[in-house]
């Protein structure tokens, strides 16, 4: 017996009015596959967490969860969801929140879940003392807290992560990201939706790109690393030879004081050749920048993946 | 699962309910206690003939039931205050789906394996709890009133059960277009709104219907034409008026399903 993709989608569109939601997104996300769903605000990544929680229906085209539509309510008993923009009932307490949450969603579960919980707290910096009092009375950061606790603390086989880190002191994010690494070790699968590219970057083994509702890119991260454009920071101690650094495949991208920042459009030998010829002051070779390459793509037209 | 959405639903109104409740319970007493009063005093029917045109002192007589003593206290299951009280509630209860679809919490709450209708069998729940306990505080009062105060004719306060009764269905067929507005709007305001309008409607067309012709047909069209408390009290509720009543509330909980299945949150 074949096993379903974990989130499959085919012809996914929802239109609102004239306006594109999403349309013809086909995707397939596997079992234990951290999953990037990249773009700029608006793009539809919203949209499309709605449509695969059933939340809105669509206007053409399938969606699945575990091979279950997303009507059946078994599609979302084993989903771990964080909306991006998180509403909580500001007059229930942080506890009362979790508690009700996870009656919800395994109700037979509740010791596992409740000792769960208790390390999800102390891990995200929840402490008793705030878990007692009114929802209204916490800050974005508790809040978002709160409904991280609230995704992950059923251990869900799906988590659907809408703008995980918003929010979140950098300490705070670095728990998120290995809370996801730990529920990727452990077989789930993460479902990460974002603007940040570098929050992607770091945690996702694939990503997808929308744009304008339209999936304009899905790679790996080892491909978009490789298709990023890769740069070079270089100061001579003279004039710069700018036309032999062009004959060897460098562009000048732009300065930063005396410091010149190239791209290299070829290969990396020329390159190195070329600048091993001149005196040089400093010289440096970072990472390459999936920025630039998703940048590229969100300012293509008519981009397809 | 509809328990846990229940509890919660509960929890978080039990100030309300119990504050108005103690207030229609209060307020009942009150209106067994006046109207002991006013039976007793001497010549208060020869006052009121004295100072109201027939046709309006038939109407009190009649559709108040300010006749005898009997029919006074049922007016308190009529009285606007009353009315005011017990409507709100259940407007309250009712548009619960539309307020938690306004601050996104219906999100949250869908996101888990929560069918749509067991969440809106819960707010359903709410408002059936909430469309017993109030006439049931209103039956509160009249009891105490009738068991504290000395009254001028021997009552049962068990004789208001279908009075109580009619209340209830009365408020089940409110609370069911409210719950219908409530599965279509995005913001409460917009639910609370359309209950009250088309509430004060019905009221209006009722109250109306006595005195003008011209509706006397439409006011059939309004649910407080087949709640008469003060006949209820006498006779029982007659099985047409609680056949419709059941009916309104039964269909528009029918339809309250059928758009919340196909809402778009």
């Amino acid at each position: 017996m074949t096993i379903p993709p974990t989130i499959f989608t085919r012809d996914l569109t929802r239109y609102y009015g004239s306006t594109v939601g999403v349309e013809g997104l086909t995707l397939e996300v596997e079992g234990g596959e951290v999953f990037g769903f990249l773009g700029p605000n608006g793009a539809g990544k919203t949209t499309t967490i709605r449509l695969l929680l059933d939340h809105i229906r669509p206007s053409r085209g399938e969606s699945l969860l575990f091979g279950l539509p997303p009507h059946d309510p078994a599609s979302r008993s084993r989903v771990g969801y964080l909306a991006g923009e998180l509403a909580l009932d500001g007059r229930m307490t942080g506890a009362g929140t979790l508690r009700f949450l996870a009656a919800l969603q395994h109700p037979s579960r509740k010791e596992a879940v409740s000792r769960r919980r208790e390390e999800l707290c102390q891990r995200l910096g929840l402490p008793q003392e705030d878990l007692v009092r009114r929802v209204r009375e916490y800050s974005r950061g508790m809040k978002q807290k709160l409904g991280l606790v609230a995704a992950f603390q059923h251990d869900p086989e799906l988590l659907i992560l809408d703008e995980p880190t918003t929010g979140l002191d950098p300490l705070v994010r670095e728990v998120v990201f290995q809370l996801m690494a730990e529920a990727r070790e452990r077989g789930a699968t993460v479902f990460h939706s974002s603007h940040v590219l570098t929050e992607v970057d770091r945690s996702c083994d694939r990503v997808g790109v929308l744009r304008e509702g339209r999936m304009v890119a899905l790679l790996t991260m080892e491909d978009a690393r490789r298709a990023a454009t890769r740069v070079v920071v270089v100061e001579f101690q003279g004039d710069p030879p700018l036309a032999e650094l062009e004959a060897a495949g460098l562009e000048l991208d732009h300065r930063e004081g005396p410091r010149m920042v190239l791209k290299i459009l070829g290969g990396l030998t020329p390159v190195l050749q070329a600048l091993a010829r001149h005196p040089v002051r400093h010289l440096s070779l970072p990472e390459p920048r999936l920025e630039d390459a998703f940048h590229s793509l969100y300012h293509r037209p008519g981009g397809g993946p | 699962m509809i328990g846990a959405l229940l509890l919660r639903a509960l929890r978080q109104h039990a100030a309300l309910l119990g504050v108005l409740s103690a207030a229609l319970l209060l307020f009942e007493w009150a209106v067994v206690w006046v109207a002991a009063r006013i039976d007793m005093g001497p010549g208060f029917r020869q006052l009121l003939e004295t100072l109201l045109p027939p046709d309006v002192l038939e109407i009190i007589m009649g559709q108040f039931g300010f006749g005898d003593f009997q029919g006074t206290v049922s007016f308190g299951f009529q009285h606007p205050f009353t009315l005011v009280a017990v409507i709100a509630m259940v407007t309250v209860m009712a548009t619960l789906p539309a307020y938690e679809r306004e601050t996104g919490l219906l999100d949250l709450i869908l996101a888990r394996p929560v069918p749509r209708w067991a969440y809106l069998a819960a707010s359903a729940m709410l408002v059936v709890i909430t469309a017993l306990l109030a006439p049931l505080a209103v039956l509160g009062g009249a009891a105490v009133g009738l068991l504290v105060v000395e009254a001028p004719q021997p009552v049962a306060w068990t004789s208001y059960l279908p009075a109580a009764g009619g209340l209830v269905l009365l408020l089940l067929a409110v609370g069911g277009y409210a719950l219908l507005f409530a599965t279509d709007a995005r913001r409460r305001g917009t639910a609370v709104a359309q209950v009250v309008g088309v509430t004060l409607l019905f009221y209006w067309l009722d109250f109306m219907g006595d005195y003008w012709d011209l509706l006397e047909t439409a006011r059939r069209l309004s649910p407080f034409f087949y709640f008469d408390p003060a006949s209820a009290a006498r006779n029982g509720i007659p099985p047409g008026d609680a056949f419709v009543l059941g009916g309104i509330a039964m269909v528009t909980f029918a339809a309250a399903f059928l758009s919340f299945r196909r809402q778009d949150l």
